[in-house]
């Protein structure tokens, strides 16, 4: 009985560079958006939107604009059940973390004359089971939440 | 057809929560999306219930990848303070 592998294929010599190019892509599906607006529950973390997969971000966006301070309250990023961003508004603006590629959630603007703030989310950001993205109300208010995830699942 | 859960979404919009499933049918990448149900107990059982229903298959013939993680009560959506 035949058995192995059939004589028309046949093995690739990377030495002699017999193939002529090979792509190379990320086999995720397609981008997908993730977007809403909540009006949160005074001084608890309230979750915005969460994926049950494995995949990564492509980017994001938080705002809010409000007639109340929000300075204190955080904007916070999950992963695999584990928190890895939670700072404030304030922490975020006062240390001008604000690069993207430096850290998942920085911030964009924070005007507290007119209590308008907003974060973005890096792109590039992978997760393997879970991802969650949270506000945490920390004012006492409740204040209404835009969202906007972009984000690819394998 | 193979039927393959690869992603469970619970969005938050206007006061609701909204329960997305994407699966996979017979192209591997393309994505199916299904709107599970609004405000909704979501576990293991109600979403291959959910699924089987609407392929009219047998929970069992439903691929659930190892990384899909639910709970037997809920799906757990929050995070460690």
């Amino acid at each position: 009985m035949a058995s192995g592998v059939q004589d028309y294929y046949r093995g690739v010599d990377i030495a002699l560079q017999a193939l002529g190019e090979v792509t190379n892509r990320p086999k995720y599906g397609g981008a997908l958006l993730a977007w809403g607006s909540v009006t949160v529950t005074a001084n608890s973390q309230n979750t915005l939107v969460g994926i049950v997969g494995k995949g990564m971000t492509y980017g994001g966006a938080v705002w809010l604009d409000y007639t109340l301070p929000q300075s204190n309250s955080q904007v916070w990023l999950g992963i695999d059940g584990y928190t890895i961003t939670n700072m404030s508004f304030e922490r975020l603006v006062e240390y001008s973390i604000n690069n993207p590629r430096a850290w998942p959630v920085s911030v964009h603007k924070k005007d507290s004359v007119n209590y308008v703030y907003s974060v973005g989310v890096s792109y590039g950001v992978t997760f393997e089971t879970q991802l969650v993205l949270a506000y945490l109300e920390e004012h006492g208010t409740t204040p209404t939440v835009h969202y906007r995830l972009v984000y690819a699942l394998i | 057809m193979r039927i393959e859960l690869r992603g469970i979404i619970r969005k938050h919009e206007a006061g609701k929560e909204f329960v997305t499933l994407f699966v996979t049918e017979q192209k591997p990448y393309r994505y199916k999306i299904l709107e599970m149900g609004v405000d909704i107990k979501v576990n293991r059982g109600t979403i291959l219930t959910f699924l089987a229903n609407e392929y009219d298959i047998s929970p069992g013939e439903i691929v659930w990848p190892d990384h899909i993680e639910v709970n037997e009560q809920n799906v757990k959506m929050s995070l460690p303070l």
